[in-house]
């Protein structure tokens, strides 16, 4: 099958998909409690019974409540496809404008956490794998578990405790009040540390697993064979190999991240995309959650698909299945 | 059949190389992984800890009792700390004379009139200062008394010093009460929350401190010159008269009012003792009756059979306590803290009480027993509840949803990897279409979302089942694809086609001769998942989306500690359920990691 086609395929696959997602989100919404009409009311200062009826019915028509829940939902689809998320019911602004602020501090946020973090595994994970079962190797893995097994909240936490209120080398949370460089790393070295622990663990340990599986295979025997040193052995044979699954694994993480990072986002006062979720859900802003919700799902389809168009140009194996 | 032989060979089994050969031959599977993962240390760390966890939270959510509910905000905050009832050891050769109880700790004075203070000073300011330690040397202290979180000492030469808690300047000895003291001579001086009274001579009271909410600024006109003695309360004050009857000055309207009976409103009575709790209380008459009265949630009519005439009582917030002629002591009224499982006691001779904790003297005052509040083991939270008890009950319900959330996830994707992987064609492509939207939803975010859907009217078990159910439902994926992977694999060798070719059913083929080999793979899921499910319930509970208040979670314990003061003054609250939490999905991690090591016997060889 021809990589065009391949991707063709994975491409309508997504639609059935995504027309599903659209489907669960929207009955989501319409399961939450709170009548989205009754919060948009003025709480008083109608003349009569009949007045607020008619305002009611207004405010309705005006965001489409009146019609029934197919057109509802048609309705919804076409909007969002028109770039038009809906407004806050909280905010009266466009959840467009809303989110455009918090979306960029999380990816500043998540995009640096991730190459920073991967490129610490990369370094681990090889040395560790090379060294199999020598005191790196051991060392690493130990403090991978734990890694994997510290709440982030609660390592957050510690970290504010130590940094901020003990030495006060730190903020304690909130975002930069001026701009500048310094400022701005100042405020982002806290959450990057409590997001980079746990991302670090993991894909440390996809790096080195990746790499005792290439390390293991009959190239790597031939190359050595050859004669070519350990240097050309590990670098140019195996590792290229290894690098792969950890990619895939890396791009796909950037999108758990989004949401992911709610905790981290929540315990600094970061004003980020999860932490304003958070927010939104609890003042029950419904707009707000199914777009963002809606956001999250694309993005990671997206994800998901870019990891196997990937994938398969590398391993064309994959385009068989 | 397999073991028996097993336990011969390795008897006696010399080390050669041949053996080694031997002993692999014939040991069964699950021995070989026991084998392999007992000979990892972090694995066997881990397991034990885990054994130690879990025994002590089940065990132990068996032994504490616990009330969700409860709520005693004189008690919030407090230090980890014990031996609130550890008299010392020289004030009971000296002989104690008297006793006064505060929340955490006790002062009193003993019979050669000094100055002793024990329990534990959860605030760090209990200890008496050095400007009033030199201006009192060499004076007998006449009265020692605890207040909440103050402590007042009387003097010989009628003075008052206080110090500890001074928000409401109820440590400083007011100067126009200085004056009255010296002209009227003080009887006796009292310490309750965040107020100061002084009852003289002359049969005056006097209050100082926090007086304006609970008007206790307001003494009536008509108590001047009939004030006996008082038991001072959080709000209000209850007087004996000196024409034996009864009155309550500050906040009135509660049943402590309301219900005491007409006759001890009125003049008369014979009373020998008398005590109140924070709505009840109760009177000894001479003739060796007693009355009680007040709030009934407080039990104060519910006191036990007791031997002989009742001469003393006491009481602490909640509870009451009474000494016969007998010699025994009794308590009675609502039990927190332990503050009513009162001891057996022989030839009791004075008994005191306040807030949670009781002493009975005895031998006349050079011996003593006590029961009540210890202290908290991990600190109090700010409802005044235990933290230890909460972070077992928390820890209950950790678990709980944990298993029973990964139990879920893995049923699951073992269902949908089975039956996808063996059948293939278009049941694989429709439930791994299915598994691709589930796991589309990023988690976080759609579980945010679920928790706030929930109806707010739910109890709060249904909340909890729920929210297990959607950490299953929604966390499957991954283990469905791993298993429809290793099936795909296995359903092409020689032994199920032998399976097939036989005639065996699919259920028989599936059940029978796949399951068994994508056993280890269930097992480390079951295993790590455990661990990641504990962790995001703990996120989510944290987040306040989870398991909420007044339940406790390891998670939601650590809510509170988003607000500086909390994680500065109050660390015990936030650093204990978080360790707790991370030993426990530590001590799991290592479990499953080890167990994957000692099942995959190709990671061995690599």
């Amino acid at each position: 099958m021809s990589i065009l086609k391949y991707i063709l395929r994975r491409f309508l696959n997504l639609i059935p998909v995504l027309i599903i997602i659209s489907i669960l989100l929207f009955g989501l919404s319409k399961l939450m409690p709170g009548n989205p009409v009754d919060l948009m009311m003025p709480q008083s200062g109608f003349k009569n019974e009949q007045q607020k009826m008619e305002m009611r019915a207004a405010i309705e028509k005006k965001y489409g409540f009146d019609k029934s829940i197919p057109v509802q939902y048609v309705n919804w689809v076409a909007r969002m496809f028109n770039g038009d998320l809906g407004e806050s019911t909280v905010y009266r602004r466009p959840v467009k404008d809303l989110i455009a602020e918090p979306l960029l501090n999380t990816l500043i946020l998540n995009i640096g956490v991730t190459l920073i973090s991967f490129i610490i595994s990369l370094f681990i994970g090889i040395r560790a794998a090379v060294h199999r079962g020598g005191v790196f190797d051991k060392v690493t893995q130990v403090i991978s578990i734990i890694g994997i097994s510290l709440p982030t909240f609660f390592f957050g936490l510690t970290l504010i405790f130590l940094f901020a209120l003990t030495w006060g080398v730190l903020p304690p949370g909130g975002m930069p009040r001026n701009p500048g460089f310094s400022e701005m790393v100042k405020y982002l070295v806290l959450p990057s540390l409590t997001l980079i622990l746990p991302s670090l663990a993991s894909t440390s340990r996809y790096v080195r697993n990746s790499m005792l599986e290439s390390l293991s295979q009959d190239y790597v025997r031939t190359a050595r064979a050859k004669g070519l040193s350990e240097r050309k052995v590990i670098y140019s044979h195996a590792f290229r190999n290894a690098l792969i699954p950890v990619v895939t694994i890396v791009a796909w993480s950037l999108t758990g991240l989004l949401g992911g990072a709610a905790i981290t986002e929540q315990v600094f006062s970061y004003n980020g995309i999860g932490r304003f979720l958070i927010s939104s859900v609890v003042a029950r802003d419904y707009n707000v959650v199914m777009a963002l919700n809606m956001m999250y799902a694309v993005l990671s389809v997206l994800g998901n698909l870019l990891m196997d168009i990937g994938y398969s140009l590398v391993d064309p194996r994959v385009r068989l299945e | 059949m397999n073991k028996n032989k097993q336990q011969k060979i390795d008897n006696n089994a010399p080390k050669t190389g041949q053996d080694i050969l031997r002993e692999e031959a014939v040991m069964s599977p699950w021995r070989m992984v026991w084998r392999t993962f007992s000979h990892t240390p972090l694995g066997m760390v881990g397991l034990v800890v885990f054994i130690g966890i879990f025994i002590l939270i089940f065990g132990g959510s068996h032994l504490l009792k616990f009330d969700p509910y409860f709520a005693m905000g004189v008690m919030r905050n407090i230090r980890p700390g014990s031996g609130y009832m550890n008299i010392p050891a020289e004030m009971v050769d000296e002989g104690i004379k008297d006793i006064s109880i505060g929340i955490t700790y006790s002062v009193g004075t003993s019979q050669e009139d000094k100055y002793y203070f024990w329990g534990f000073d959860s605030f760090g300011n209990l200890e008496m200062p050095e400007d009033i330690a030199k201006a009192v040397e060499g004076k007998a202290i006449k009265q020692a008394v605890a207040g909440d979180r103050h402590i007042l000492i009387l003097t010989e030469d009628d003075e008052v010093y206080g110090w500890g808690n001074n928000e409401f300047q109820q440590t400083v000895f007011p100067e126009n009460l200085k004056q009255i003291a010296k002209e009227e001579g003080i009887k006796k001086i009292g310490a309750g929350d965040a107020y100061s009274v002084m009852l003289t001579d002359k049969g005056n009271i006097y209050v100082w401190g926090s007086t304006m909410p609970n008007r206790l600024n307001r003494i009536p006109k008509d108590l001047e010159g009939m004030v006996e003695d008082f038991r001072v309360g959080s709000v209000n004050i209850l007087c004996l008269l000196n024409d034996g009857s009864l009155r309550l000055i500050g906040s009135k309207g509660s049943e402590i009012d309301t219900a005491m009976p007409k006759e001890l409103k009125e003049p008369g009575n014979d009373i020998v003792s008398f005590a109140r709790t924070q709505y009840s209380g109760v009177v000894a008459l001479g003739n060796g009756e007693i009355i009680t009265w007040g709030n009934s949630n407080e039990k104060a009519s519910a006191y036990p059979e007791m031997e002989g005439k009742v001469i003393q009582v006491a009481a602490g917030r909640l509870h009451f306590s009474a000494l016969t002629d007998a010699g025994k002591v009794y308590s009675w009224g609502i039990n927190n803290y332990k503050a009513a499982d009162y001891p057996e006691v022989q030839e009791g001779e004075q008994l005191f009480s306040g807030f949670f904790n009781n002493y009975v003297l005895k031998k006349d005052g050079h011996d003593y027993q006590s029961w009540g509040l210890d202290g908290f083991l991990l600190g109090s939270d700010d409802n005044g509840r235990d933290l230890f008890t909460r972070l077992i009950h928390g820890g209950k319900m950790n678990l709980l949803v944990a298993a029973l959330g990964s139990l879920i996830q893995v049923i699951i994707g073992l269902t949908v990897g089975l039956i996808s992987g063996y059948y293939g064609g278009m049941v694989d492509n429709f439930l791994m279409r299915f598994s691709e939207i589930i796991a589309s939803f990023p988690f976080y975010p759609l579980i945010i979302t679920l928790a706030a859907i929930l109806p707010p009217d739910f109890s709060q078990y249904t909340r909890m089942m729920m929210i297990i159910v959607i950490l299953g439902v929604l966390g499957w994926t991954g283990i469905a694809r791993l298993i429809r992977g290793q099936i795909i694999a296995e359903r092409e060798k020689d032994y199920i086609t032998a399976a097939k070719a036989l005639g065996l059913r699919d259920k028989k083929i599936i059940l029978a001769h796949i399951l068994p080999n994508v056993m280890s793979i269930i097992i480390v899921n079951l295993t790590l998942g455990f661990a990641g499910m504990l962790l995001t319930e703990a996120g989510l509970s944290f987040l306040g989306f989870g398991v909420v208040e007044p339940l406790p979670s390891w998670g939601n314990m650590m809510t509170a500690a988003q607000s500086a003061d909390v994680m500065q003054l109050y660390w015990w609250r936030w650093i204990f359920p978080g360790l707790a939490i991370f030993i426990t999905a530590l001590s799991v991690n290592l479990i499953g990691d080890s167990l994957r090591d000692a099942l995959d016997p190709k990671a061995m060889e690599r």
